[in-house]
């Protein structure tokens, strides 16, 4: 863990704040498109988009760096995560994780395109950033109202005329379509924004045959919908745990006291992902393959389909 | 280039090494090029690739050791695995065979044992396959 403290705090747009953080010493370096998990309550992390700073465009971005600096968009129905963070001043001190790399770009590739919505920008910024600085093929898709897209000025100065914004999501389907049928051999795409908008990305990459693998996204989703009551099994003890509609699983064990490992609570770091003896499975991650999904489940998001699911626990 | 033919099919990028035989079993949105030599691959995809779009496919035609020598240069310059696909027209069993010593390339039949031309190693040919080096390991065994 990482002791930190808050150098500056900004309102880039309304509803977001962004913080300057420094370490006691100097921070891990990190790859575009990674995130630290801040403590904003004892035990309690939210993970944040490392967005390196677009005024300092001689550096290699994330390569030593001298201050860490997130966006918080403001959740006022949330866990209290980012009104806790909101709440915070220069000079104050919080507990973060070091840096995961949970979207990075892939390095062979020919040309990028980078689809963001919302606060999904951060990790597109970051994206942006290091193709800027290593002079790679770019272009970036934003949906964005003007008054209310956070960053929207950087990326601008960073990304110049290789961005292209869409009011709304029906402006996006025809930049898409355009964007991803003339995209040259040796493409990726990435997208990082609410699920329908990488929903969106992944139908149209399919219809001009681009293959899976070539599809990138990271969910930025608010807390999971309720779902059923069901019984979680615990093998190794024969334990029964009843979890409630507006629960998640993750928050079930933690109250009947069984330690799990945990960190981004959305279902995109992996860390919670636990081995299923018997049942089925409602899958609401992003980061199990199908093949994982076999006899996996991450903890923080995913349900039984059932009425109840038995977990090597 | 669009990566869709009229009918809705992914277009590919048809790599023959040899003559094109079942001329019918290609598409009409099929880019066909006719290679003599497989070792000419990579020059043949890097003047091709560039003109092609993602959503393209790579087809290789021709005997074993061709297509995995086309599917090896395909893959180097950033096709993904599911993208190439191979028709092996006349398999009489031939293999590349990588030495795993001197990394020297050889022909062998599946199951032979032979000494590699770079270092004289006797070489088992085995069943292990890497598609990076479009070839199967030969591993040193016992004459």
């Amino acid at each position: 863990m990482l002791e930190l403290r808050v150098a500056a705090v900004a309102t880039p747009c309304p509803g977001v704040r962004s913080l300057t953080l420094t370490g006691d010493g100097p921070l891990p370096s990190y790859p575009p498109g990674a995130n630290i998990g801040l403590e904003w309550a004892p035990g309690r992390m939210n993970t944040y988009s490392l967005t390196p700073s677009p005024d300092r465009r001689d550096l290699v971005p994330g390569l030593d760096p001298e201050v860490y600096r997130v966006s918080v968009a403001l959740r006022p129905d949330g866990a209290g995560g980012s009104r806790a963070l909101h709440a915070l001043a220069p000079g104050d001190r919080l507990r973060a994780t070091t840096p995961r790399s949970s979207f990075p770009p892939v390095q062979t590739a020919a040309h990028h395109v980078l689809v963001a919505g919302g606060i999904g920008v951060t990790p597109v910024l970051a994206h942006v950033a290091w193709h800027a600085f290593w002079g790679n093929s770019f272009e970036v898709l934003l949906v964005a109202r003007p008054a209310v897209a956070p960053h929207a000025e950087d990326l601008c100065r960073l990304a110049g005329d290789r961005l292209a914004t869409a009011p709304d999501r029906t402006a996006m389907r025809a930049l898409l379509e355009r964007a991803l049928r003339t995209a040259p051999w040796n493409s990726h795409a990435y997208t990082c924004g609410p699920p329908g908008l990488i929903a969106e990305v992944a139908v149209r990459a399919r219809e001009a045959h681009w293959v899976d693998a070539r599809v990138h996204a990271e969910p930025f989703v608010a807390a999971a919908p309720p779902g059923e009551p069901f019984t979680a099994v615990l093998r190794r003890t024969g334990r029964q745990v009843a979890v409630g509609a507006g629960e998640s699983l993750l928050d079930a064990l933690e109250r009947v006291g069984v330690p799990a490992p945990r960190l981004c609570r959305r279902g995109v770091c992996g860390e919670c992902v636990t081995t299923v003896a018997a049942g089925r499975v409602e899958h609401r991650d992003t980061v199990l393959d199908d093949d994982e999904r076999e006899d996996q489940m991450a903890l923080c998001v995913s349900r039984a389909a059932g009425e109840s699911v038995e977990l090597d626990l | 280039m669009a990566g869709s033919d009229d009918s809705g099919h992914a277009r590919r990028l048809v790599v023959v090494v040899g003559h094109v035989a079942d001329a019918d079993r290609y598409r009409d949105g099929d880019r066909l090029c006719v290679l003599r030599d497989a070792a000419d691959a990579g020059a043949l995809l890097d003047a091709e690739l560039p003109r092609l779009g993602t959503g393209w496919r790579v087809l290789a035609v021709g005997t074993g050791p061709d297509v995995r020598a086309v599917r090896a240069a395909a893959l180097a310059r950033g096709a993904l695995a599911e993208e190439v696909s191979v028709r092996v027209l006349d398999d009489g069993a031939q293999v590349r065979v990588h030495c795993g010593v001197c990394h020297h390339g050889a022909q062998a039949r599946a199951g032979d044992v032979l000494e590699c031309p770079g270092c004289g190693t006797a070489l088992v040919v085995t069943d292990h396959e890497s598609r990076v080096h479009g070839a199967v390991l030969g591993a040193p065994g016992v004459r």
